[in-house]
């Protein structure tokens, strides 16, 4: 299935207008209207992302994890650019775009196990079945019980939010009984760490903004996990201080996401 | 176990399956424990089934599975659920023919397409059945236009099943809804040749595979079930 098997409109099409290099460089959320940008040259990685997305986060994370060089276009998720819903019918991010585009692939979980595929070296995915599978049916219990909740409690109204607040920690109780050893990979950090953690580095804002109450007492392991966690070079390289998720999260509680808060103008 | 009738809310849990045995939790026409019997018949992997009821859970099935749902796989201790993590798991663990690529690039379209059918496909179906007039018209549209990754899938890999000359993952992922969509997608509601050539050929193709005949129904069973829960329709008494 390649891009232009799903793309109503030829690749081609992408080369007629080229961005400046300055806009190549920059982090700005590309939006509705922009020139699409010329596919990664060969060899190159390039990830769509937007910086404060929590699943791009999950990608950015195994990269980092693993070492690989890559380049970034961050996408604005409320003005898409036309030639990004070209690329993937999801409308999402992140998405893996690979030798010119001739590989494309989007779904945060779906890219993650791709690149521990075409980088196999520090592999992170377990090589186990049965521990794959362990990893898989947390992730579905995230996806089921606290991922709807998240969404529901920041993008939801003032009046709702205590409620969510509360199911959101209602749903981590699953997680820390899931939590037997240091990490959720075992000894070491692996990939349902990576896959969680984007999440609990937003705790502090959901604390400060959304009422959540999410306490050592209540959630030992969690808590300890999360210590650990934000010391790995890995987990930094990709995270953002607490003051910028702070001012993100206002503007995302208020609908109004400013996808590039903290660059400068 | 020797009956097929489904164990409800109130009922004694079952004995634990005997060392060795794989024992599938499952309802029998719930189509998610269907994508996971399909791949049990496909890989030739010997089980033994307990049915439950999906709507009067049995309490002693939370204790196997926090989420009580089927399917769930018992196998000497190990527990696995979540329809494809179950084929993941068997289709690497169990011999027979390989239901997943290797490659990693392959891999990913799997996913992809799994994606785009659980946002496009299966949503807007469901939408179909519970709205009418141009509502329901719309819903179709975005049925077809989702519908429309699997069909061009399925034109540039050339070969009659997603899996290529003998259905794979995908396949029997996607397949027990297009045995359910028989019962609403006729009418104004039609697949046509002309827009799905690939899928409808998919479609007879799979229809015919003997596995897929072994683990399925008659459409006027789906249709009778869907209109009236019934775990135990069809047995006797």
């Amino acid at each position: 299935m390649h891009c232009s098997a799903v793309s109503k409109l030829p690749v081609r099409f992408c080369l007629r207008s080229q961005p400046t290099v300055k806009d190549m460089l920059s982090e700005k959320a590309m939006k509705t209207g922009s020139a699409c940008p010329p596919p990664p040259g060969p060899g190159k990685l390039r990830l769509y992302s937007m910086r404060f997305c929590p699943y791009a986060q999950r990608t950015r994370l195994f990269l980092a994890a693993k070492g690989i060089e890559y380049e970034t276009i961050n996408i604005h998720l409320r003005e898409k650019p036309e030639w990004f819903l070209e690329k993937t019918p999801m409308g999402q991010v992140p998405v893996l775009e690979k030798d010119g585009d001739i590989a494309i692939v989007y779904e945060s979980l779906v890219c993650n196990e791709y690149l521990d595929g075409i980088y196999p070296d520090k592999c992170i995915t377990p090589r186990d079945p049965l521990e794959k599978a362990r990893q898989s049916m947390v992730l579905a219990l995230w996806g089921a019980k606290v991922i709807p909740v998240y969404y529901k409690l920041v993008i939801g109204k003032d009046d709702e939010r205590p409620a969510m607040a509360r199911q959101f920690v209602d749903g981590l109780e699953y997680i820390e009984s899931a939590l037997t050893q240091p990490f959720f990979s075992g000894d070491d950090v692996g990939a349902l760490d990576y896959n969680l953690w984007p999440w609990f580095e937003r705790v502090p804002m959901l604390k400060a903004r959304a009422g959540v109450q999410m306490s050592a007492e209540k959630l030992p392991k969690l808590t300890a996990w999360m210590e650990r966690m934000s010391d790995l070079p890995e987990v930094k390289a990709c995270s953002f201080s607490p003051e910028i998720h702070d001012r993100y999260g206002k503007t995302l509680l208020a609908g109004r996401s400013e996808y590039d808060l903290g660059l400068e103008e | 176990m020797p009956t097929q009738k489904a164990y409800k809310t109130g009922s004694s849990p079952p004995e634990p399956p005997a060392p060795g045995v794989l024992r599938l939790i499952s309802m029998r026409f719930c189509p998610f424990a269907h994508r996971t019997r399909l791949v049990l018949a496909a890989k030739g992997i010997e089980y033994e089934t307990v049915n439950v009821c999906t709507k009067s859970k049995p309490e002693w099935f939370f204790s196997i599975n926090p989420l009580a749902k089927v399917p769930t796989l018992q196998h000497d201790g190990k527990v696995v659920y979540e329809s494809l993590v179950c084929n993941e798991y068997l289709d690497r663990v169990f011999p027979g023919r390989k239901l997943l690529p290797e490659e990693p690039l392959e891999k990913a379209r799997i996913g992809m397409l799994q994606a785009v059918w659980d946002a496009k496909i299966i949503s807007n179906y469901m939408k179909t059945k519970r709205t009418e007039g141009e509502e329901r018209q719309d819903a179709f549209k975005a049925f077809k236009e989702g519908l429309s990754f699997l069909e061009k899938a399925l034109a540039s890999g050339g070969k009659p099943f997603f899996g290529g000359d003998e259905p794979g993952f995908l396949d029997y992922s996607v397949c027990p809804f297009f045995e359910r969509f028989e019962t609403t997608l006729h009418g104004d509601l039609a697949l046509t040749q002309a827009e799905f050539p690939k899928i409808l050929g998919w479609k007879a193709a799979m229809f015919d595979r003997p596995e897929v005949k072994a683990c399925g129904f008659d459409t006027a069973t789906y249709a009778a079930v869907l209109a009236n829960y019934d775990p135990d329709f069809g047995l006797s008494a």
